[in-house]
């Protein structure tokens, strides 16, 4: 953002800030792709859209904390920045528990078509006879991966680790079967 | 992103700063709570202590929320309303009773602090450039504020307040525009 504009959004957010309804739209207008890009360099794109949504959020809800002897670009920021933090966090989480909200999604829209379904089917069909050719304990702790389980007797970080060197067995007998990734 | 999803956006975006715009002025008005605590205890008529400061909340709350000169206006006032709030208050706490039918001290006391109240809010409106919308708000906001002390004196109490609020910010205004 160059020194104009960050200017502009600077008088426009102490205007909103003011409670004056005409500033929204340049804010809006400002910020959408700013906090986009800013979201894309630290997220997924996946998730980088719905966090930069969040952000846009935050800042309209907090707009009226702002302070005019602050940057304005420097604050919107810093709120973004948390939003990012959160994320990673929240996506770390959903790893450690074993469940991939976006996995299961694109398993639904799958199983919608039936030649993905084929292609699924076939898929399905050369990772069992990968896992085949693994140790019965590395295909054991990778099934229950999939099946987002964890055997109870197992500590969460132990599962994790045998998850880590089963995968990446899994991933060297699938490129030497398979030729890629 | 489509147009009616970046629609749709805008609005949330807008409803999120007007929900920030409400929190603000909730906060600001929860200053008139330990006032209202203060005139029901001091003043013995609780029910018009209770409607007056519901008032002045309501009426922060609106202002903050509108934001511009009247969200300036109602800080102003909240600080001009506090010497004619508290003044008769203090002289009360003070130890002195009135034990005349018509008793002048406290009306006196709401004049006295009324003049304070209304030369702060005459510097203040000056000094932030307050355009006459705002003054109205702070004049407003400043005699209900005040009202919650000068109820312990009554009508006269009140009517003391408005006298002394304009006594005082009417000569800091006048030499502002000459």
């Amino acid at each position: 953002m160059d020194q104009v504009s960050r200017r502009r959004l600077h008088e426009d957010l102490t205007r909103l800030a003011d409670g004056d309804r005409e500033a929204f739209h340049p804010v809006f207008v400002a910020l959408l792709p700013l906090l986009r890009g800013f979201a894309a360099r630290g997220l997924p794109p996946a998730e980088a859209d719905d966090v930069a949504q969040e952000a846009l959020m935050k800042v309209f809800l907090h707009a009226t904390e702002f302070d005019r002897t602050r940057d304005a670009l420097s604050w919107v920021l810093g709120i973004a920045a948390y939003q990012i933090k959160t994320a990673r966090r929240r996506h770390e989480r959903r790893r450690e528990s074993g469940v991939e909200d976006a996995d299961v999604v694109t398993r639904a829209d799958v199983m919608a078509d039936p030649e993905a379904q084929a292609i699924a089917g076939d898929l399905d069909a050369a990772i069992e006879a990968a896992l085949r050719e693994l140790s019965p304990a590395d295909a054991a702790t990778l099934r229950a991966f999939a099946a987002g389980e964890r055997p109870p007797e197992v500590p969460a970080a132990t599962f994790r680790k045998r998850v880590e060197r089963g995968l990446a067995r899994l991933r060297n007998l699938w490129r030497t079967t398979h030729g890629r990734r | 992103m489509a147009a009616a999803d970046l629609f749709a956006l805008q609005a949330r975006a807008r409803r999120a700063y007007e929900k920030g715009r409400v929190l603000l002025g909730l906060r600001r008005a929860a200053v008139v709570l330990p006032m209202a605590a203060l005139s029901v205890f001091a003043c013995d008529r609780p029910t018009a202590s209770c409607v007056a400061a519901a008032l002045l909340a309501a009426g922060v709350i609106a202002c903050e929320w509108r934001g511009q000169s009247f969200g300036r206006g109602a800080r102003i006032g909240l600080i001009a309303g506090l010497p004619p709030l508290l003044l008769p208050l203090i002289v009360q706490a003070s130890g002195y009773m009135c034990n005349a039918s018509f008793c002048t001290f406290y009306p006196t006391m709401c004049v006295v602090g009324g003049i304070a109240g209304g030369a702060l809010l005459g510097t203040a409106a000056v000094h932030r450039g307050l355009s006459f919308p705002g003054l109205v708000t702070a004049g407003a906001v400043a005699a209900l504020c005040g009202t919650l002390g000068c109820l312990i004196a009554g009508l006269a109490g009140f009517l003391g307040l408005v006298v002394g609020l304009g006594a005082g910010a009417a000569p800091v205004l006048v030499r502002r525009r000459a």
